[in-house]
């Protein structure tokens, strides 16, 4: 009898529940047999289909038609049943949503890195499987930590979970730390599966000061100099007005990508900076060759090679090997790029969607490794872009039948050539009127894809040893249609000069210029360019010891090592869990002119030369464009030494460097310190202060040319609840310089006095950082910056880029992150910058002033507004 | 509570009726305005989708069904502050040429209304609306004041003398009356089909003032009557009508899709005007006048726009719109243009909006050279929007949108140096008016044009009730 009564309850609670409403799938008419309303029926309608599914029945009174009444009214006539969205690709993108916003907010330092390192994000590797390159190219994983793992997983172990991975010996915190997010165990956190991602941006900057000082240096005739004279005092006789360049006009970017797992992958992407042609005003061949495009295969099961991979990509693609000597192609510079911490380099091939359009690689590219050996093979056919030597018509001056070009260049804006030509045409006019010039024409300029470039390379390694490789790269470019002809520095001036009154402005170190590599001189002629290396790496116990050795080809065997410019690298690096020790040595000839390589140094080329100072004494302002987008090394050698130490549980020394280098065009030498020192009392609250002190020409003070500089920065650093922070900075910074007698003491009859000391420039600045979320999905970061700069240049390291900052100003910026939906991410960022510059004083009436005064310039005010909208699935 | 919420509406739109005058950039196609509707505005005039706010029906006349209401009715009220900044080209000492020397600089207010209204009724799974809305779409508002002054006295810090003084003050408005209808389709629970229709009736014009004036000490310098002065006195009166159609999907409770075709209108544009200069040295004074009639043409537009209501932890909606200008229409002179705008809106804390928005907006300046020549400009107009609602019931909310926005661009001299030349009416070799004869009086053509630099912020306020 108890057990049927027992029986007939349960039977009258399973009806009494199925009789009740499931807020979780109840439709609108079923809601109203609660006793609510239809509103509130609606609105919870509303709730469970744009805000959250309910987890339990109190979630109700997060409605605000829901009061406490009605919902003890309902409590017992609804169910809450257990709602689970199986979506493997949101919970993973949920789980690494704080490292894609990192990789994000770097985009602008590690170009193209972040779309491969996102993907490796979404759809790890295999830890057990991995190789040692693969280790290496992660971020903040390093030689010693990828040796500890290899090391157990070559003894057959299988790291089965994240803690297993944390016991690997050598493996040092930061590495675990990081590495964790890239990899997984037994089982991938997602399937293979079909993946895609569009993202967009619209943005409007401005030009950097170097860019538009270049692009407003006018051409003036030669006689502008003689008060009589009136000086035409017309725009258009700059880039700058004639292409009118000061209005504005957004860089736009569009990309597309898609992926089947870590096998199969497509992508596109177009990029539009300010001042070129649209793309809906390009035709189709200009719209395919301004585009940048993959598809690949991957593989890592290959029949009869275990554990060997396969890469095969069509379209675009990278190619990094060693210490990027002889190969990585990218148009874009990074100091100090050590190939540690962040400062990383993916080794191998990989697709290319990045922004580098110059030193692009289009073609087919394979690559196979095993964990004893790599063998990679690419081979590359585009057009590129060059500084080409013309005739008075604008006609590019041709030298047995070919185009004779003077340099590869990346050009800040991508002008069509006829409208070019038609520029130089009229600029033409203007200089040709005056007085008689050395060079009175636009001899030299850049022209679109002037260059037929193919282009072929391969890569052999060797890993005889855990951590222990042996590579061998090289490269071939192939011109059919151009020759490349650089004057040796004796008679370079008069190529770049425009007026023999400007010789003395070319000086020593412009012998970086004429370094620049020639396929056509007195003693041989050639349609090639080649580029050869050894790479090595070794690592033993905890230190890691890698370098690069790369000959360029020029008048030698390509055979025989040291007939040839040569560059080379060697660093060793050594860690323990609180402390990390690199030093690095590097020696680049002045000739070794590699396009496609990206090492470690101090300066990209060309700083200081005459590329830099001295625009207006050049035949055309462009040719600057060799410098302000210069992706490579300044031909330099020296030591280096960094090094990051937590000594104490309160003190950190954070990433601290000395470098001391020497410029091998004309030895100036030159020593940089950076060291900071962090106390963390309490976990909320960090206090920094940093130093940083720079000395050129330190080894001779007779010189003019010394300058010291030091910098000292405070902040104080505050972690707020809900993942807040708040961050006030400090700068105050001086700079002890040879005055600039030109200017201060200028040379009269009468005036007599010397420059007998050093000047000294102070600035300051003073910053406030706050980020503010107001949930998991919405943040707001934003930032105000005064500072005085007294002809010092500061510079801020804003959310995702570096702005640098003359003279005396004030700016703004907010950036609202707003996570629209699990696939979609919109950001949108707003900058009000201004600031007045130092100059000589205006021309009065249009003719020189008599004595030069200083005064300050009429404010110049500049809003950028960037948007980024992604859609990732 | 209410009270004082009508007040702050009231007196919003007591200030922005005693403001008025705006940019000076577009005397012949106007300032376009964007969207008056506050939400709108806010989400960077965003509304080809618009289920919330009966000023979406102006955008696009299909919202009036896709709307679960039956009646709807929104005043909005708008402000904006134009600031514009004109730049001489010059040198400086290293012959480097710099364009942000700024010579004149304006501040101008302007101000208007708008409103919509609709009714709808159903009919088993189709449901009909008809509604009103008027709007300006055109604004000829600008005033611009400009000092001519000589160059004595600039190194020793002190103010040169007044040579003359010139102004330009243009008023006027393109209005918008229209007469809309939409038809809707229910198609299930998150899915209907809705189409409208809207006829415009066209009207408004502009009247503008150009004057330039002799400053008290140039006349005494040169004597009585010799110096001319000038005055353009015009009158334009536009007059046309609009057709537009659009739609609006809403394709599952995720995803909605909308669009509009506005064609070409032609207006007629009468123009009146008078110059008078006085008589000068050899020169009878000059007095004219004109009439003419001519075609004025607001090119058609395609827009097409996507709503997204994702499941988010905070209530959102997101718009994506795209327009297609057919700027050719008017003339081989000019480029279609493809224009964006984009909004979010996320209800951080229960029913407190947060809307941000961004807009990109291209439009054209055009001069007309002596010869008859006609040049033409593209300007980019950035927008960055911000904005929030106060719910005063269930069925009546207050808007509030902010925007900022700006644009550089070169343009000609608004009055040409060559006037300002005092040896053509004296007769004398030297300048009386300019004791430094180092100065050169030409006009600047476009290969010497003004920077300008313009920036607007703009607030409006729209109470809606829906029911």
């Amino acid at each position: 009898m108890k057990k049927l009564f027992a029986i007939l309850f349960a039977l009258f609670c399973l009806g009494f529940l199925a009789a009740k409403v499931d807020l979780n799938t109840a439709g609108y008419e079923e809601l109203l047999q609660l006793p609510i309303s239809a509103k509130q029926a609606r609105d919870i309608l509303d709730y469970r289909t744009y805000i959250s599914v309910f987890s339990d029945i109190y979630q109700l009174r997060e409605i605000p038609s829901i009061d406490q009444k009605t919902l003890l009214r309902i409590k017992d006539l609804a169910v809450v049943s257990l709602w689970l969205e199986e979506d493997e690709v949101a919970a993973r993108r949920a789980e690494i949503r704080d490292l894609l916003e990192r990789l994000d907010s770097n985009e602008g330092a590690s170009e193209g890195m972040s779309d491969v390192w996102e993907d490796y994000l979404m759809t790890p590797q295999n830890v057990n499987k991995m190789l040692f390159d693969d280790f290496i190219s992660l971020p903040n994983v390093s030689a010693i930590d990828a040796v500890g793992i290899l090391k157990r997983t070559a003894r057959g172990d299988t790291i089965s979970d994240m803690r297993d991975l944390r016991n690997s010996p050598g493996l040092s915190y930061y590495g675990y730390t990081n590495l964790r997010s890239y990899v997984y165990y037994r089982e991938p956190p997602v399937k293979n599966r079909f993946m895609w991602e569009a993202q967009m941006q619209y943005f409007t900057s401005y030009y950097q000061e170097g860019v538009h000082d270049m692009y407003h240096e006018p051409f003036l005739r030669s006689s502008y100099g003689n008060a009589s004279v009136v000086i035409p005092n017309r725009k258009d006789l700059s880039y700058w007005g004639y292409f009118d360049l000061g209005k504005l006009d957004p860089d736009y970017m569009l990309k597309l990508r898609a992926r089947y797992g870590n096998h199969v992958k497509v992508g596109w992407m177009y990029n539009s900076p300010k001042g070129e042609t649209d793309m809906w005003e390009k035709d189709p061949g200009e719209f395919v060759a301004d585009s940048k495009f993959y598809a690949g295969y991957e593989t890592g099961s290959l029949p009869l090679l275990k554990n060997t991979r396969l890469k095969t990509y069509l379209g675009h693609y990278r190619a990094t090997f060693g210490e990027g000597l002889v190969m990585e192609n990218t148009d874009f510079y990074n100091a100090r790029k050590t190939g540690y911490g962040f400062s990383k380099r993916i080794l191998g091939i990989t697709p290319d969607l990045s922004r580098t359009q110059e030193f692009a690689l289009r073609g087919a590219a394979l690559e196979v490794t095993n964990p004893w050996f790599g063998a990679a093979a690419w081979v590359s056919r585009d057009k590129k872009d060059a500084i080409a030597y013309l005739d008075r018509d604008g006609n590019i001056v041709q030298e047995s039948g070919r185009n004779k070009l003077f340099s590869y260049v990346i050009p800040t804006t991508r002008f069509d050539n006829e409208e070019l030509r038609e520029a130089e045409a009229y600029f033409n006019t203007e200089i040709q009127s005056g007085s008689p010039y050395a060079t009175d024409y636009v001899n030299l300029a850049y022209r679109k894809d002037v260059l037929n470039e193919t282009l072929w390379g391969m890569h052999l390694q060797a890993n005889p040893f855990l951590g222990t490789k042996l590579g061998f790269t090289t490269y071939t470019a192939l011109y059919d249609n151009a020759f490349f002809a650089v004057p040796d520095w004796n008679n370079l001036n008069m190529l770049l000069v425009r007026d023999s009154y400007y010789y003395p402005k070319f000086k020593m170190l412009d012998a970086e210029i004429a370094g620049l590599y020639s396929t056509l001189t007195d003693s041989y002629a050639r349609d090639y360019r080649r580029v050869l290396g050894f790479d090595a790496q070794t690592t033993i116990s905890n230190v890691s010891v890698q370098g690069e050795y790369a000959e360029l080809t020029v008048d030698g065997s390509d055979f025989k090592l040291g007939d040839d410019p040569k560059a080379y690298l060697v660093s060793a690096y050594t860690q323990y869990d609180n402390l990390y020790f690199l030093a690095l040595y590097r020696h680049y000839d002045i000739g070794f002119d590699n396009p496609y390589s990206n090492s470690f140094s101090e300066h990209e080329r060309f700083t200081g030369t005459i590329l830099e100072k001295n625009i207006y004494a050049l035949t055309n302002p462009t040719l600057s464009d060799l410098f302000q987008n210069s992706p490579h090394s300044q031909p330099e050698k020296g030591v280096y030494f960094e090094t990051r130490y937590k000594f104490d549980t309160l003190f950190t020394l954070g990433r601290s460097y000395l470098d001391m280098w020497e410029r091998l065009a004309d030895g100036r030498r030159s020593v940089r310190l950076q060291t900071e020192l962090e106390f963390r009392p309490l976990f909320q609250l960090a206090l920094r202060a940093r130093y940083k002190n720079q000395v050129n020409r330190y080894s001779d003070f007779a010189d003019r040319g010394v300058s010291k500089t030091d910098e000292y920065t405070f902040s104080v650093r505050t972690f707020l609840s809900n993942r807040d922070f708040l961050e006030f900075e400090y700068r105050y910074n001086t700079v002890l310089s040879p005055p600039y007698t030109s200017l201060t003491n200028p040379a009269q009859p009468g005036d007599n006095s010397i420059a007998g000391a050093m000047t000294l420039m102070t600035g300051d600045y003073i910053g406030v950082n706050y980020t503010h979320n107001f949930n998991a999905n919405l943040k707001l970061q934003g930032s105000v910056i005064y500072w005085f700069g007294h002809g010092i240049s500061h510079w801020d390291w804003e959310d995702m880029e570096i702005d640098f900052m003359g003279d005396k100003g004030m700016k703004a910026w907010v950036n609202l992150h707003s996570r629209i939906s699990k696939n979609m991410y919109l950001s949108l960022k707003f900058r009000h910058k201004a600031y007045e510059t130092q100059d000589l004083s205006i021309r009065k009436y249009n003719v020189p002033v008599d004595g030069e005064n200083l005064f300050r310039r009429v404010e110049r005010k500049e809003n950028t507004v960037r948007l980024s909208l992604e859609y990732r699935y | 509570m209410i009270k004082k919420q009508f007040i702050l509406i009231y007196a919003l739109l007591l200030i922005a009726a005693t403001l008025s005058a705006w940019s000076l950039t577009d005397d012949y196609f106007g300032n376009r305005f964007g969207s008056l509707n506050a939400r709108s505005q806010a989400m960077g005039g965003t509304g080809l989708f618009e289920d919330t706010r009966v000023g979406g029906i102006a955008l696009n006349p299909a919202n009036i069904t896709l709307m679960e209401k039956w009646v709807g009715l929104e005043v909005a009220g708008f402000v904006n502050r134009n600031e514009d900044h004109r730049a001489l080209p010059l040198y400086n000492s290293f012959d480097n040429y710099i364009d942000d020397a700024v010579y004149a600089s304006s501040i101008n207010f302007n101000d208007d209304f708008a409103g919509a209204a609709f009714g709808a009724v159903k009919f088993g799974s189709a449901k009909l609306g008809l509604g009103l809305s008027y709007r300006p779409i055109l604004s000829f508002d600008s005033s611009y004041l400009e000092q001519i002054r000589n160059n004595r006295n600039t190194d020793n810090d002190t103010y040169p003398e007044l040579v003359a003084v010139n102004r330009i003050e243009n008023e006027g408005k393109l209005m918008q009356a229209s007469a809309l209808a939409s038809l809707g389709f229910r198609l299930g629970e998150y899915a209907d089909l809705n189409l409208g229709f809207e006829f415009g009736k066209l009207m408004g014009g502009s009247t503008s003032l150009k004057t330039i004036r002799w400053s008290q000490w140039a006349v005494e310098t040169v004597g009585e009557n010799v110096l001319p002065e000038y005055t353009y006195d015009g009158k334009v009166d536009l007059d046309g009508m609009l057709l537009k159609s659009g739609f609006a999907v809403r394709l599952n409770e995720r995803f909605g899709l909308a669009g509009t075709w506005q064609l070409k209108s032609t207006l007629d544009r009468a123009v009146d005007y008078s110059i008078h200069k006085d008589a000068y040295r050899g020169h009878a004074a000059i007095d004219s006048t004109a009439s003419f009639t001519e075609d004025f043409i607001l090119p058609s537009q395609f827009n097409i726009g996507l709503n997204y209501q994702p499941r988010n932890i905070m209530r959102t909606r997101f718009n994506l719109e795209a327009e297609w200008v057919r700027h050719s229409e008017i003339s081989s002179h000019y480029d279609d243009c493809l224009n964006f705008y984009t909004g979010v809106e996320h209800h951080v804390n229960n029913r407190l909006p947060l809307r941000l928005g961004f807009q990109a907006v291209n439009s054209y300046l055009r001069d007309v050279e002596d010869d008859g020549a006609i040049i033409v400009k593209k300007v980019l107009t950035p927008m960055i929007t911000g904005g929030s609602s106060i719910p005063l019931s269930d069925n009546l909310h207050l808007d509030l949108g902010l925007g900022y926005s700006w644009r550089e661009y070169e343009a000609l001299d608004l009055f040409g140096d060559t006037y300002y030349n005092d040896k053509q009416y004296t007769g004398l070799g030297s300048y009386k008016l300019w004791p430094n004869q180092h100065i050169v009086l030409s006009d600047r053509g476009w290969d010497n044009p003004d920077k300008v630099r313009e920036s607007n912020v703009s607030l409006s306020a729209s109470l809606g009730f829906t029911w």
